[in-house]
């Protein structure tokens, strides 16, 4: 056990903004939040407005959103009302180009200033923005596309090149392809130069008049099998993302605030891009990927006093030791959070070793749309929980029953983490999946697939996941969608995928697989499959790791036990194996 | 050894971690991860690799220092590693 790091309001440069728990969370509700919103001026609810146009029309418009660190060292500020205009002009681009309220826009992008204001830009026009991880191959690129209804993409030329334009004859519903750093040179087909498009554009636009139960956003995730499921989250969600920002996050107007996400993943959405900008703080965006120098460089030059990170760059920053810390000033950091996987308590006790100030880990999901369960500024951090509800969320430990679930009251007991369904950002569907959907809920409770139980003390500890479910790097990746990717190579007969323990990524991919009559084992063909899953799949979702099998263990029903196989790789107990009708063979 | 074959040496570990590159044409100047796309795990991987197979230590602190195949070529001669 780790001793418990508790607060003392003697070391607060600013009061945090939730100070007591349990009268908060007994006075909290979310039409008192609704509230706080502006609203738009012929009523409903636009992301967009509160996000940006609202502080224009309030006069804060000559604040700074964003500082945008390019990678040749150059920085460049864009203010709320710069932000505002781009955002304008990009709405009344779509708009021309005939992209319809409800709509999908899809990004394929790093950190660029131009991706924010095409996402708030899409938004204003009252289509769904669907961001996606600029480290995919062409091919979880292709089939987020087309599960999403992808009408229009923004990319850069680059990737546009390398990932896109193969497979751009198979999208026959992407009608426009907007190149952010395009010319005229590079028009052809449905392939326009956006800058062009963005000068020729109005600066004004009024947000679509959405009503918060209209489609917003729309993020992919993973299931165990299956394909990626588009979960789609309403404009409502905003009322949850900026609450949450203001308690979990401590966010105070007028902060320095860097979530390093990756804008392809609901983090970097909902706390890279809307909350930040709702609550009115400046958020560093830093083009380049993680580099443990440049980034204490960061939070020394810009004063960064909120930071949201994740436990591989935590676990990184461990590695290359405490001494480079020392090397730099990091006063201005007031709160650490972070986020995508289970924070180890080591590194917790770590960074208030180093930094005087724990890391705060909180849970959330694409599906929850914002955090639920966090460790809050001005209480003790007991290292290795992911802390407690947010005020308004209802959390349980459930069992499911043949009939439904059953709330286990009593503190201690692992069983599903499950949340009493209803609060603003909550997804509200998978894309063409309601059947998916459906079975995620059960007696009002969203059932998340995490295994957790509660503590004496209301804390959440994280146990696993209910699911062969892969969390890598801090994302989740489906073994089916992998296994698929493997089993398009002529040489393979059967794919199985595994998370791996990994001190770095949480996990690694490791793939089993079978080969078919006539092919041999060999590292020349490993080093084939490795490439192709790859070229295909993209380095954040091809295994690491490939091991060949004679034949992989199966039910009766022929299904691949992946939990078989990654008990015998770990050394764990095989557990329950009466329904193993083929065994693996080495 | 000259940087040019030091170079050449990092390429041939570069295309066993990531396969899928034609390591051969990679502009030497490139950033590996931002411009040739190796995410963060392909970057440790090929720097542990480079440190077992040209047996040269690369502190974390340094990684900034190795980002490209170039830097890392002279990041190795600086050092004076056996090579």
């Amino acid at each position: 056990m780790f001793d418990i790091i508790r607060k003392s309001p003697a070391n607060w440069q600013v009061p945090p903004n939730l100070l007591d728990y349990d009268a908060l969370c007994r006075s909290f509700d979310w039409a008192s939040a609704r509230r706080a919103m502006a609203g738009l001026p012929g009523g409903g609810l636009n992301i967009a407005h509160e996000a940006v146009s609202r502080h224009v029309v309030e006069g804060r418009g000559g604040r700074i959103a964003l500082r945008h660190l390019g990678r040749d060292g150059a920085v460049s500020e864009v203010s709320f009302a710069m932000l505002d205009e781009a955002a304008s002009r990009f709405a009344n681009v779509l708009e021309s180009l005939g992209v319809a309220r409800g709509e999908a826009v899809f990004s394929l992008s790093g950190r660029l200033p131009a991706f924010y204001s095409a996402a708030v830009g899409t938004l204003k026009r009252g289509a769904v923005f669907c961001p996606l991880f600029s480290a995919f191959g062409p091919e979880p690129i292709r089939a987020r596309l087309e599960i999403g209804r992808g009408v229009c993409l923004v990319t850069t030329r680059m990737l546009f090149q390398c990932k896109v334009a193969p497979i751009l004859d198979a999208l026959p519903g992407l009608r426009v392809v907007l190149l952010i750093d395009g010319e005229a040179g590079d028009e052809r087909g449905q392939v326009r130069a956006l800058p062009r498009l963005m000068d020729a554009a109005a600066a004004r636009y009024s947000a679509a008049a959405t009503s918060p139960e209209d489609h917003a956003l729309m993020h992919f995730t993973s299931g165990t099998t299956g394909k990626p499921k588009g979960a789609v989250l309403v404009h409502d969600a905003v009322v949850a993302q900026s609450a949450t920002a203001r308690y979990a996050l401590d966010l105070h107007e007028g902060d320095i605030f860097w979530c390093t996400a990756d804008p392809g993943w609901v983090t970097g959405m909902s706390y890279g891009v809307i909350a930040p900008l709702v609550c009115g703080v400046t958020s560093i965006v830093d083009e380049m990927e993680f580099d443990a120098e440049r980034w204490y460089a960061i939070i020394e030059n810009h004063k960064v006093a909120v930071w949201y990170t994740a436990p591989t760059a935590i676990r990184m920053l461990m590695k290359v030791g405490a001494e480079v810390a020392g090397k730099h000033d990091l006063r201005s950091l007031r709160f650490l959070a972070s986020v995508g996987e289970p924070l180890n308590p080591e590194a917790v006790v770590w960074s208030q070793r180093t930094f005087g100030r724990p890391f705060h880990d909180n849970w959330w999901q694409t599906e929850t749309g914002g955090i639920m369960i966090a460790n809050f500024a001005a209480l003790p951090v007991k290292p290795g929980s992911m802390g407690r509800p947010l005020p308004g969320i209802e959390a349980a430990i459930v069992e499911r029953t043949p009939r439904g679930i059953r709330v286990v009251e009593q503190p201690d007991v692992d069983g599903e983490l499950a949340l009493k369904a209803g609060w603003p950002s909550m997804f509200r569907g998978y894309l063409g999946e309601d059947e998916r959907y459906r079975k995620c809920f059960a007696d009002g409770w969203y059932l998340t697939g995490d295994l957790a139980r509660r503590d004496r003390d209301g804390y959440y500890w994280f146990v696993g996941r209910s699911d062969d479910v892969i969390k890598t790097a801090g994302h989740l990746v489906g073994p089916f969608e992998v296994e698929s990717a493997l089993m398009e190579h002529p040489a393979v007969a059967e794919a199985a995928v595994i998370g791996k323990p990994d001190e770095v990524a949480g996990n690694t991919i490791k793939a089993f697989v079978a080969l078919k009559a006539g092919h041999e084992a060999s590292p020349a063909l490993e080093r084939d499959l490795m490439a192709h899953a790859r070229r295909r799949l993209g380095p954040a979702v091809a295994p690491r790791e490939i091991a060949f099998r004679d034949n992989l263990p199966k039910t009766r029903s022929g299904k691949i036990m992946r939990r078989l196989l990654r008990a015998r790789e770990l050394g764990l107990p095989e557990g329950d194996i009466s329904t193993l009708e083929s065994d693996e063979k080495k | 050894m000259s940087d040019e074959e030091t170079i050449a040496r990092l390429r041939v570990i570069l295309g066993d971690i990531a396969p899928d590159l034609d390591v051969s044409t990679i502009d030497a100047n490139a950033d590996l991860r931002n411009d040739i796309g190796l995410d963060s795990m392909d970057f440790l991987n090929f720097v542990i690799a480079a440190h077992k197979r040209l047996r040269v230590d690369v502190p974390e602190a340094d990684y900034g220092k190795v980002d490209s195949l170039a830097k890392f070529a002279r990041y190795i001669a600086a050092a004076g590693a056996p090579g």
